[in-house]
């Protein structure tokens, strides 16, 4: 991999691992562990980042490969190619503190209530979450910005309807 | 105001772990999976060709050495069954889609249907090409086997499988019938317990996707 590629890869992920992180999160079923779906997801950065075109933008195009990566490995479809070589070089330490603690439990109730919305309606609401336009969830999942925001009504009440009686 | 609470709780659902990453060793680490990677589907490949090349190889050489014309005519079919198998395979490969993660999701989950579609039909077929084939061949091999003492033939096969009485030979049929069964089981199996309920999920995502 030329020098200007290792330094292109190394921004990417510096600067996108959060979001690939907070996405692996929610898409981790036991017994695989977010890390495990992160490494993969680096993975893929790394095999795909040469063909990137910059027609996009960069974040966009990292938000539908953690998309993909992280729905593929939910259904299964993974073979087990490869699956063998862990990459050491990538570290996950805990953060612990009190503050973090209470944050845990509100996170644990927002995941309950994402897990109780349809597939199709997880991966919307969590680009939403991410604070992304309609415009640019819809390049990632292929729907129109649109129908996006028709959607987005009413995924947004059902997420308020469970969330809110939990969080107040 | 809510949404916003919301959206913090989120973006600090990151803050539970630190990632840190040495990247000269992540790349060492990443050339070293994707050489895995290669290296498995090139072990799959050749393993499918020489399994196909040793059969090719072991019917040739009964076609020519066996005295008798409908066993040397069913090593001859089976030559045939084997080079259309590597075809079969080959052709199902070439039509599979390759794996695109920076594609939009919904174009992803529709790849990934027409994939799961395509091996769904090629396992649930394997009785045409790749059950009732060999199992012919099977038939003409064993029926068509004579006498060896009678015609003179001296070989070491004639030892091997020397005079089969009809019996004989419909019990060894019936066991390999039995044994095509069990392949063609296995393959339903597959695809009315893996396949098709994860097309049926794909649809289904697909058809909520487009929802509004």
């Amino acid at each position: 991999m030329p020098l200007e590629l290792a330094a292109k890869f190394e921004q990417v992920l510096e600067e996108n691992k959060a979001k690939i992180y907070r996405i692996c999160r929610i898409y981790a079923v036991a017994p695989i562990e977010p890390q495990d779906l992160f490494q993969e997801v680096v993975f893929h950065l790394w095999k795909s980042l040469p063909t990137f075109k910059g027609k996009s933008n960069i974040s966009t195009w990292v938000y539908k490969i953690a998309l993909n990566v992280c729905h593929r490995s939910k259904m299964k479809l993974e073979r087990k190619n490869g699956k063998t070589v862990r990459l050491e070089s990538i570290q996950f330490t805990p953060i612990a503190s009190p503050l973090q603690e209470d944050q845990q439990e509100r996170y644990q109730l927002l995941r309950q209530c994402i897990s109780t919305l349809d597939e199709s309606d997880q991966s919307i609401i969590i680009l939403y979450l991410e604070e992304l336009p309609y415009k640019e969830i819809a390049v990632i999942t292929g729907l129109s910005a649109n129908h996006i925001a028709v959607k987005m009504k009413r995924i947004r009440k059902k997420l308020l309807d469970c969330i809110t009686p939990k969080l107040h | 105001m809510f949404e916003q609470e919301l959206r913090d709780i989120w973006k600090n659902s990151s803050e539970a772990e630190k990632i840190k990453f040495d990247l000269s060793q992540l790349i060492l680490d990443l050339n070293k999976k994707m050489n895995q990677v290669e290296k498995n589907i090139q072990k799959r490949d050749r393993r499918e060709i020489i399994a196909s090349i040793i059969g090719i190889l072991i019917a040739s050489y009964l076609a020519y050495e066996v005295p008798f014309p409908i066993s040397k005519l069913a090593c001859l079919l089976s030559i045939g069954w084997f080079v259309y198998v590597i075809y079969k395979l080959r052709a199902s490969k070439k039509k599979t889609i390759p794996l695109d993660v920076t594609l939009p999701f919904r174009k992803q989950l529709e790849n990934q249907k027409t994939n799961m579609q395509q091996q769904a039909q090629l396992l649930d077929t394997v009785l045409y090409w790749y059950v009732l084939p060999p199992f012919i061949v099977n038939v003409l091999f064993i029926m068509g086997w004579g006498d060896p003492a009678a015609i003179g033939w001296d070989h070491f096969l004639a030892d091997i499988f020397r005079v089969m009485t009809l019996a004989a030979k419909l019990r060894t049929l019936a066991i390999l019938a039995l044994f095509y069964g069990l392949i063609l089981w296995i393959n339903k199996q597959a695809v009315k317990t893996k396949l098709k309920p994860i097309i049926q999920d794909l649809d289904q995502l697909i058809q909520k996707l487009d929802s509004e």
